[in-house]
């Protein structure tokens, strides 16, 4: 459908707007995510400055909670980083998959790809006519509203000293299986995600917590990939 | 700024991977690798899940009961903000019925 020739060419400014407010309604959503990092973010040590700062230049709420979770944990910087890039080759795919549907050119995606996570790419690749004006307005819009939301989480911290009293650090599992949840999508995913737990909570009595979560996640990942490769039919996402 | 460098180290490691998407596309991926790469986020959400779930003040069997509430209403009713509030309430009516 994209490729008529026939369409009339929509402005850029229309397109860039009509991206920013498709991730409209992911607003709402954005605001307790962004208020449970900053508080998990301060809890692990980060200052004020270095929370917000994270939340600027990453966007991304599965990498950040990730990254203070294992900070908290007294993770090294090499498992930080190598936990953070296991989690984040899928998104690999999104720039793939968007490069498929529309060419895009050097500097369109050195820009394209500042903000891009789930959001911007689901909303974007969802259009009848993906574009790259389509794109750089939802990620603006997530932008914005992710880092409203950890300057408020910021700016409540003065409440900081009752939060371990009151219990309100258990949102991280609950984040953690809110994020987890809608990937559950078939038998092996489900396995996998039972596996990984399991294992790491196995490690967690021999390993500090950071280093299980890499091993449990390198020794689940490669049980799926072989099961997946020696079992075809067994693998994949047909159940 | 203690965290500075870990910061700029994590959106370098972010960046890269984002910018590198759109230049894999000359290579041609095996589709069950494509299908690893998808599910790597279920692998690591879990395992953090499972270091998140205990948590430090030795009230892992209430925040796992809490934690599972929290799961059915998300379940139920797919909203991260009523998954958080069922959670916490649950959480702190087991343990003000432990405290009784």
């Amino acid at each position: 459908m994209q490729h008529q020739p026939t369409l009339p060419s929509i402005p850029w400014s229309t397109d860039l707007w009509v991206g920013f407010r498709a991730i409209l309604p992911l607003w709402f959503g954005a605001l307790p995510i962004g208020l449970s990092y900053a508080l998990a973010a301060r809890q692990a040590g980060l200052h004020a400055s270095e929370t917000i700062l994270m939340s600027i230049l990453v966007c991304s709420a599965g990498v950040q909670l990730s990254a203070v979770n294992l900070l908290q944990s007294g993770a090294a910087t090499e498992s930080i980083l190598l936990t953070i890039l296991a989690l984040m080759l899928y998104q690999l795919l999104f720039g793939l998959s968007l490069a498929c549907p529309f060419r895009l050119r050097p500097w369109q995606i050195v820009l394209g790809a500042l903000f891009l996570n789930d959001g911007p790419y689901g909303v974007t690749i969802a259009q009848a006519r993906p574009s790259f004006a389509l794109l750089l307005g939802a990620e603006l819009s997530m932008w914005i509203a992710w880092n409203a939301a950890t300057t408020l989480g910021v700016l409540l911290g003065d409440w900081q000293p009752l939060l371990p009293q009151l219990g309100l650090d258990l949102t991280v599992p609950v984040l953690f299986l809110a994020l987890l949840l809608p990937q559950i999508r078939s038998r092996t995913t489900l396995l996998l995600a039972l596996g990984s737990g399991l294992i790491t909570l196995l490690l967690t009595t021999i390993v500090s917590s950071s280093i299980a979560v890499l091993l449990a996640v390198l020794i689940s990942g490669s049980c799926t990939w072989l099961l997946s490769t020696v079992l075809p039919k067994a693998g994949g996402r047909q159940q | 700024m203690n965290h500075l460098w870990l910061i700029i180290a994590i959106a370098l490691t972010v960046y890269l991977v984002r910018v590198g998407g759109f230049y894999l596309v000359r290579i041609p991926l095996p589709l069950t690798l494509q299908q690893l790469l998808q599910q790597m986020p279920v692998a690591v959400f879990a395992a953090l899940l499972a270091v998140s779930l205990p948590g430090h003040a030795g009230e892992g069997d209430l925040r796992l009961l809490a934690t599972l509430g929290a799961g059915l209403a998300l379940w139920w009713t797919k909203r991260l903000w009523v998954g958080l509030v069922v959670g916490l309430a649950l959480f702190w009516l087991l343990r003000s019925m432990r405290s009784v």
